[in-house]
């Protein structure tokens, strides 16, 4: 009987390892030399996960990565957590790359959709970010990884800043299973401030020729809030918020939020929410939570990624913030999202179109933008096991029955191009069939929504009894959409008796009341005052200067 | 130093006026001479034909190009929308002048010789393509063939065909409401398949011819798409009169591409127009016809400043 070798991988990887011994000082090589370093360490077929994370960028790898010779590194399995930057799909044309398993695409979300239709890549499938980094550890196991870090040490200890995210994740599930984990670095440094990623999970250190582009992705500006989206605010906070007292939350990256976090410190110190709700956050440190912080409601914020501008900001609240020894937060994506997932009471998000039974998608035909995290947090954990009193507020009169998870839909019934958010079918439906997905990408289910919130008013989904009874709520919160027309004012009035639907002035909210001067800050200025001036906007941002 | 990554844009038919001859140089009139063996206008008057409008919108184009070379500004990706696409494939370095001066010529040509009369273009605004499709599916007859040819904003869409199958979709798209349509004054059936003997005319014409890869993406009219290969920029300049051009899709690519400004050659500035409510930051979206060469130059070292 043959013995079978144990360490085909092992053995794979020192025969990579040494075709590089020419180019390679430790664990240092040339930035000029990286194409060549590429070509010797990938092989065709190789399974390689690059970092594009949502935010951090291993961007300097994937220009190094274009410019492989195809005849000899081609139809690489490409995992990516984001595919966010034109080279991520080059790969792609110029057959280096052929099939992709991914999560989530917005930055390049019409070229994927045009490149799936014309054939010219492979979807393994489209994930969210959990069961990415699950199958990371299971059945996607990466032969190489391609990473970004700000800072190495001599002996290869990587220091990836605010921005940590995804990297420990991606690069665990590659050393450890003998894969290659190549780093770009900023700067190489005598001692690196903290240790993110120990040496020993890291074969290769590289300069990039300039440093990893990373842009202010969820600074919303406070100009642009408007009326309709405080009026929606202030329904939110008052007819979910406070009515089932909201400790712990993940909130959305849009408008909507933004203007809840920015009325916080008025319309909700006002009605004595402070101390009460919103303590506890699963966040992206968005500038418009620095008036809830200074003002008291926010007590704790763990963070998928950083936010650029923001970082002297967090780095003097550490009470606030996770701030590690040496003075800087480290972002967590993997466990953000699992705290997103189970620790959370409530998620509220946004969507680009509704169909009448309250499933959401952000995929819009010609648009495949993929999921990112948002499934994770916007569904039921059935797995959760411990209570809140949010959480036993929405449990049913069952003697088995277990709590329930808010989840949270904020949408004007007409979106930005003007054509109704609520629409008979979602174009995910013929996106399914043009992408050859294996089934419609949905972002949120119909049954998971227990809330949505428009202009109109409140829908109480997780009250009705049947799917009409789901359909006539959402009807009667429509607005002048053709599904706003499908019920009268009477089925409305006993839809609001049972407490189904609620109407602005049901919650003793009026209209009139939703000005911008219930904003606590109204522009990115007032927000650098309210940080004290530790908040360091973008160039973008900066519009009085 | 970083360098300003421009978009240039050439647009097709539709805006041109007889001002266009005056920015051709006289020898590359000559040249369409020699090449073509028909004369091309010097007069101003007289930009009557297919041919004359296509190539003249073609070498002001080609002129600007190499203007703008000449500065020292080079494109990040290029595109063209329907003969525009000529100009495009001439800033990639895909084609020599003469070999784009052939191509242009031979294409208007066959183009206005296969359809004399009864046939042409209408714009539609307002209706999304799902309705579209479906109107232009039930008016479709043999005899009056009518498609969506052009895909220019999410309810900015173009027909082609017969005159009488046009009209058939117009009635259709007025009954159901909610948007308006413009006849557009191009007597040819443009971007369909009744354009194929074209595309025919043409592939025999490129075997004669020599192509390079080009110096940087081009997006292409069929599928909206960047290639980088000599023999698919090629293939969109064959194929694009038979087929719908995507430029919505185009458009939204490029932007995915993260251009750090545009730049729109001569005829008009459409193409910056169909852009603009796409933006979600500030970007300089310069137009040839506004500027001038001039002032092109000095918006495009202002910005080049800021980079720094």
């Amino acid at each position: 009987m043959n013995e079978r070798s144990w360490t085909t991988r092992r053995d794979q990887k020192i025969r990579k390892l040494e075709r590089i011994a020419p180019y390679i000082q430790g664990k240092l090589v040339a930035t000029d030399e990286m194409v060549s370093v590429l070509e010797q360490l990938i092989e065709p077929g190789d399974r390689v996960i690059l970092e594009g994370d949502n935010q951090k960028q291993a961007d300097f790898l994937a220009r190094m990565l274009v410019q492989v010779d195809p005849k000899r590194v081609h139809d690489l399995h490409l995992i990516m957590p984001s595919v966010e930057r034109k080279e991520h799909l080059d790969l792609f044309d110029l057959g280096i790359a052929s099939q992709l398993d991914f999560s989530f695409a917005g930055p390049q979300s019409v070229r994927m959709s045009q490149m799936i239709e014309a054939g010219r890549i492979d979807i393994g499938a489209i994930h969210t970010y959990l069961e990415l980094y699950g199958r990371l550890f299971v059945d996607l196991i990466p032969n190489v990884a391609l990473i970004a870090a700000d800072q190495a040490d001599e002996a290869g200890n990587l220091y990836t800043g605010y921005n940590t995210e995804d990297t420990p994740t991606i690069a665990e599930a590659t050393a450890f299973k003998d894969g290659i984990v190549i780093a770009q670095v900023n700067e190489i440094v005598d001692e690196v401030s903290r240790v993110d990623i120990p040496s020993t999970w890291v074969d290769v250190i590289v300069v990039a020729d300039e440093p990893y582009e990373l842009e202010p992705l969820f600074t919303r500006d406070p100009q642009h809030i408007t009326e309709l989206h405080i009026l929606m605010a202030m329904m939110a906070l008052k007819g979910i918020y406070q009515k089932y007292g909201i400790q712990t939350l993940n909130h959305g990256i849009g408008f909507n939020t933004a203007a809840i976090e920015l009325i916080l410190p008025t319309f909700g110190a006002s009605l004595g929410m402070k101390g009460s709700i919103a303590k506890h956050w699963v966040l992206n440190p968005h500038p418009t939570l620095i008036p809830a912080i200074e003002s008291g409601f926010v007590e704790t914020i763990h963070s998928f990624g950083s936010e650029v501008g923001m970082e002297d900001y967090i780095a003097a609240r550490p009470d606030i913030f996770f701030v590690g020894s040496d003075g800087h937060m480290r972002s967590n994506r993997t466990m953000a999202q699992v705290a997103g997932q189970y620790a959370v009471d409530l998620f509220i998000g946004s969507a680009l179109q509704m169909d009448p039974y309250g499933n959401t998608s952000t995929v819009t035909q010609g648009r495949l933008t993929g999921f990112g995290g948002a499934p994770n947090m916007g569904s039921d954990p059935r797995g959760r096991r411990h209570a809140s009193q949010a959480w036993l507020d929405l449990k049913p009169d069952h003697p088995l029955a277990k709590g329930r998870k808010l989840v949270v839909q904020m949408v004007e019934t007409f979106g930005a191009d003007r054509r109704p958010v609520f629409v008979s079918e979602l174009d995910a439906v013929t996106v399914k069939d043009q992408a050859h997905l294996d089934i419609v990408p949905i972002m949120i289910y119909g049954d998971d929504t227990t809330h949505v919130v428009t202009e109109e008013g409140i829908a109480y989904l997780y009250k009705t009894t049947s799917i009409s009874e789901r359909r006539s709520a959402l009807s009667a919160i429509a607005g002048v959409t053709p599904l706003g027309e499908e019920v009268d004012r009477k089925q409305v009035q006993f839809l609001r008796e049972r407490g189904i639907v609620a109407l602005p002035e049901d919650l003793g909210i009026q209209r009139t009341q939703a000005k911008r001067t219930l904003l606590a800050a109204k522009s990115i200025e007032e927000l650098v005052d309210w940080s004290g001036g530790l908040y360091h906007p973008p160039s973008q941002f900066r519009s009085w200067s | 130093m970083r360098t300003m990554k421009w978009w240039l844009m050439c647009p097709g038919q539709g805006k041109q006026s007889v001002e266009l001859l005056s920015s051709i140089p006289k020898s590359w009139k000559q040249q369409v001479h020699e090449v073509t063996g028909k004369p091309f206008p010097s007069q101003t008057d007289q930009l009557i034909h297919s041919r004359d409008i296509q190539l003249a919108i073609f070498l002001s184009q080609a002129f600007a190009i190499d203007q703008l070379k000449k500065a020292g500004v080079h494109p990040y990706m290029v595109s063209g929308q329907s003969i525009g696409t000529f100009a495009a494939a001439y800033a990639a370095e895909v084609c020599d002048l003469p070999t784009a001066i052939q191509l242009v010529s031979t294409r208007a040509d066959r183009m206005e010789q296969l359809y004399p009369k009864d046939y042409g273009m209408a714009a539609v605004i307002g209706w999304p393509l799902s309705i579209v499709k479906q109107a232009v599916k039930e008016c479709y007859k043999a005899q009056d063939p009518v498609y969506i040819s052009n895909h220019n904003a999410a309810t900015q869409f173009t027909l082609s065909g017969s005159c009488a199958g046009i009209q058939e979709v117009l009635k259709t798209l007025a009954q159901i409401g909610g948007g308006h349509h413009v006849w557009l004054s191009v007597p040819v059936p443009s971007h369909c398949p009744l354009m194929q003997p074209v595309v025919d005319c043409l592939l025999e014409l490129i075997e004669q011819m020599t192509f390079s890869d080009p110096i940087c993406p081009y997006l292409t009219n069929v599928t909206g798409l960047p290639v980088t290969k000599k023999e698919e920029v090629v293939s969109d300049l064959m194929q694009n009169v038979a087929h719908p051009v995507l430029w919505d899709a185009l458009t939204n690519v490029a932007l995915e591409m993260r251009p750090g400004g545009t730049i729109e050659l001569c005829p008009g500035s459409v193409l910056s127009q169909l852009l603009k409510p796409k933006l979600d930051k500030q970007m300089p979206v310069l137009v040839w016809e506004e500027l001038g060469f001039e002032g092109m130059i000095y918006m495009i070292q202002k910005w080049k400043e800021r980079l720094r």
